[in-house]
């Protein structure tokens, strides 16, 4: 018997309409560690509350949800809460506690456990998820990634026979995120727990899990094994959409419209090239990058930066040249002072040493006015803080009114650009009702609407899905150009690799190098994409999966002949 | 000291604390005094307790002179301020009232020290569990509230919407960046409140884990203090170590009752520095011999 059982299940939010979920079917078995993917606002995370008793949304439910043979609903209180574990995507909302070590211990708490007991299972979890160095640590100075595992372990405490995952590494960098990942699958290795998670990132996870359930649109399109789910999309009558999900390997198989076994890692994508392509050709033609003719929009020469008196330096001596019209993406692990160097270079926090230079002048010249009015545009790590109104639409119209525009010419403006990032139809919305990817691009509009010179992004890509993702490039793609500059801070290494101009590598409070995305790329070896780390050193300068692909096609299939 | 159980440390400062307020006789005052100082000084260091003196003392001087400038009893007069007397006695009575004052003030920074938030907020577990939680909660909340509002801010300032207009707008601009915390609060407590019933928040039963193990030194030491404290209050009640400063100074007996009421009281002044010393001891008694 299944561990898990969903039958005929459709569900409708009270007071909406039309359901968000449609006659799902989903059996999981014990000790599956079950995949869940989608586009966001697909579904994914109404499925899983329903899964959990005391989560279960408001609204109305046909169909069964059977967990080990009885229903959700009628569980006893005491069973789902040990039994099933739920870990969400907001770190912040779900740490109630100050201190860790109190944290760890709620649910045993709840649950009526005799204080040996509980000083034990804390004891087994701190040594399991190595939290012993942070055990007495309140948890408001934890990172972003150690809340999580912080989240994931408390609910471990309590040994559930099913974990819940809704997208929980939608909120941390890259480094974090494949670390809390390696936890998980750890966990679902070493003691069998049933595993369900709903990921955007499926790079790491495609390959290692037992089955993926893919919906759409509140269906349920399949569920089935790594490959079949391969079979079954490209059956599928729009690929496109689903195709920036999938794993580099898979991604470069399909656009070379390759025959038999799918590569699906790393790995198996550089052994595929092998033996299925030459390489004569070695690499694409570069058109050389030509900066030098550009004027220099920001400049800083050998800046230094501290937040307190006291404080160590976070910038050590910055030297760094913005050019107009260019994309900069700024890349580096967490913690280092990314994210200072952007405040910096837009001028929110101030140089203590060094110079900075803002098209050529110092940055006294601007008044506080022109500078944020007319010059920069900044979209904090949370896009939430943008927003201060109760809808999309005023919160658009504030922008408007920083400029003298007469209300006809502000309401075509608006029009504007939610046509052109769709997003037309979110205006009458709160702003903190709207989804990720939905909410990026309302907050890119408010700042496009003031019409800024220079945009600064701060990890404009974190919680996105490959399709918001992509849409987001093609906005910023468009906007940029003559006397306009983007500067990205991000740590997503395909993105940058995609879509920037140039690419900097920040570290030990200094640009260590900043250079076209292809020399970055290829001049890397650890930190760089995984079409670079599949194709190399069979082939040289390909960092994308599209450069990868149209080098095979120039090289041509090795014949069959030849490979015998 | 810092390792004992929380409710022996909160009894022993308690003790020391409502017994050094009962009394008046200089004796007891300075020993309650320079046992609070020795300890301040053992537990922060001397470099601290050093810094910590150059303010306290002149206070101390201040509060001394405050109260026979008020007060003109007392038969000893020591000369005429503005027609005034000033007695020997009120002098007397300025400084043993700036020692009890002083003496407090160091016994509640060694308890600053000792009990910390964390073990405060045990203690008032155990008065009710559910309060410990909500102070928990509260803790957490606070610097999460304080660094949004901070992000919020940041956010809204490179907006520019501070800059424009005059005063009232710019009033506007950052009421609205609160209001807009408040949304976000009332959010992230939605959320919370779910992940705590998704945790088992609200069943029967709660219990309440805490960090502090009781060991036998804990609870030998817990008796030992309650039944002096229990021993001094009575007799410092009943007046038996009592000292009389107006209209002329007592002098100190030696007697019988004198002994009966310092003698505890002193033994629980040292508890802290025995222990204190007894551990450095031991600690430096084992390295000598790695």
């Amino acid at each position: 018997m299944a561990l898990l059982d969903i039958q005929n299940l459709t569900f409708t939010y009270a007071g909406c309409n039309s359901p968000v979920l449609q006659a799902i079917d989903l059996q999981v078995q014990k000790g599956e560690f079950l995949l869940l993917c989608g586009a966001s606002g697909c579904g994914k995370t109404t499925l899983l509350q329903l899964l959990k008793k005391q989560l279960s949304p408001n609204g109305t439910q046909s169909g069964e949800i059977l967990f080990d043979g009885t229903r959700i609903t009628e569980m006893e209180e005491r069973d789902s809460v040990r039994r099933i574990g739920y870990v969400r995507q907001d770190p912040d909302a779900q740490i109630v506690c100050d201190r860790v070590w109190h944290e760890l211990a709620f649910a045993l708490e709840s649950l009526g456990e005799p204080t040996d007991r509980i000083r034990r299972k804390v004891a087994e979890i701190c040594s399991f998820f190595g939290i012993g160095e942070w055990y007495h640590q309140t948890t408001d100075t934890l990172s972003g990634g150690q809340k999580q595992i912080l989240a994931l372990a408390s609910v471990m405490a309590c040994e559930p026979d099913l974990l819940i995952l809704d997208e929980p590494t939608a909120m941390l960098d890259p480094i974090a995120a494949t670390h809390f990942l390696a936890c998980v699958r750890r966990i679902h290795a070493e003691f069998g727990t049933t595993v369900i998670l709903a990921e955007h990132r499926l790079e790491e996870l495609f390959s290692a899990c037992d089955r993926i359930a893919w919906m759409d649109a509140g269906r349920m399109l399949f569920s089935t094994t790594p490959r079949e789910t391969l079979i079954k999309l490209s059956a599928h009558s729009q690929p496109e959409r689903y195709l920036p999900a999938l794993p580099s390997a898979v991604r470069l198989f399909w656009m070379l419209k390759g025959e038999g076994d799918c590569p699906l890692t790393v790995r198996d994508g550089a052994q595929f090239l092998r033996t299925h392509f030459q390489n004569a050709i070695r690499s694409l033609d570069q058109a050389p990058l030509s900066t030098s003719s550009k004027p220099v929009a920001i400049s800083i020469e050998d800046g230094y930066f501290r937040y307190t008196r006291e404080g160590t330096d976070v910038l050590r001596g910055v030297s760094l040249s913005v050019y107009e019209g260019e994309h900069l993406c700024i890349l580096g692990a967490n913690g280092v002072g990314k994210s200072t160097l952007l405040r910096v270079l837009g001028g929110v926090s101030r140089l203590w040493k060094g110079k900075y230079r803002l098209w050529g002048k110092k940055l006294r010249e601007f008044s506080p006015k022109v500078l944020y009015e007319s010059q920069f545009a900044w979209l904090p790590q949370d896009p939430k803080t943008l927003f201060v109104h109760d809808t999309v639409e005023a919160d658009l119209k504030e922008s408007t009114s920083l400029r003298s525009l007469s209300a006809a010419e502000a309401e075509a403006r608006i029009e504007d650009i939610c046509e052109q990032l769709s997003i037309k139809h979110l205006r009458g919305r709160h702003p903190y009702d709207l989804s990720g990817g939905e909410r990026q691009r309302a907050a890119v509009a408010k700042l496009l609407l003031r019409e800024p010179k220079i945009l600064l992004l701060d990890e404009p890509t974190k919680g996105l899905d490959a399709y918001d993702k992509e849409r987001l490039a093609s906005i910023l793609t468009a906007w940029k150009g003559e006397g306009r500059v983007i500067v990205t801070v991000t740590h997503d290494v395909e993105f940058a690799a995609a879509f920037a101009d140039r690419c900097a590598l920040f570290f030990d409070g200094q640009v260590i190098s900043a250079e076209a995305p292809v020399p970055f790329f290829s001049g890397n070896r650890f930190y760089t994409t995984a079409a670079r780390r599949m194709t190399y050193p069979y082939y040289e300068n390909t960092v994308t999966v599209e450069m990868a692909a149209t080098l095979c096609l120039q090289n041509g299939r090795i014949k069959e002949a030849e490979l015998q | 000291m810092t390792n004992l159980h929380p409710l022996t440390a909160f009894g022993l400062f308690f003790s020391v604390i409502v017994l050094t307020m009962l009394t008046m006789h200089p004796v007891l005052l300075l020993t309650s005094y320079f046992s609070a100082v020795l300890l301040c000084g053992v537990l922060r260091g001397a470099r601290h307790l050093l810094k910590s003196l150059a303010y306290s003392i002149p206070v101390m001087l201040m509060l001394t002179l405050l109260n026979p400038i008020f007060v003109h009893r007392g038969t000893h007069i020591l000369f005429f301020l503005n027609g005034n007397p000033v007695t020997l006695e009120a002098v007397a009575y300025g400084a043993s009232s700036s020692l009890m004052l002083l003496s407090l003030f160091y016994w509640f920074q060694c308890f600053g020290i000792v009990i910390t938030e964390e073990k405060l907020t045990y203690l008032f577990g155990r008065v009710s569990p559910r309060l410990a939680l909500v102070l928990s909660m509260s803790l957490s909340l606070l610097p999460c509230l304080r660094r949004k509002f901070l992000e919020i801010d940041d956010a809204q300032r490179a907006l520019g919407v501070y800059g424009k207009g005059g005063y009232v707008d710019r009033l506007r601009a950052k009421l609205s960046s609160l209001s807009i915390l408040l949304t976000w609060a009332l959010e992230s407590s939605v959320e919370r409140a779910r992940s705590m019933r998704a945790r088992g928040y609200g069943l029967p039963g709660r219990t309440a884990y805490s960090l502090y193990r009781r060991t036998r030194r804990d609870v030998v030491s817990g008796v030992l203090l309650l039944l002096l404290f229990c021993v001094t209050l009575p007799l410092l009640l009943s007046g038996w170590a009592t000292f009389s400063y107006y209209p002329t100074l007592c002098s100190i007996t030696w007697s019988f009752h004198f002994w009966g009421a310092y003698a505890p009281l002193c033994m629980l002044c040292a508890f802290p520095l025995l222990l204190e010393g007894g551990e450095r001891f031991k600690w430096r008694y084992w390295t000598s011999k790695i």
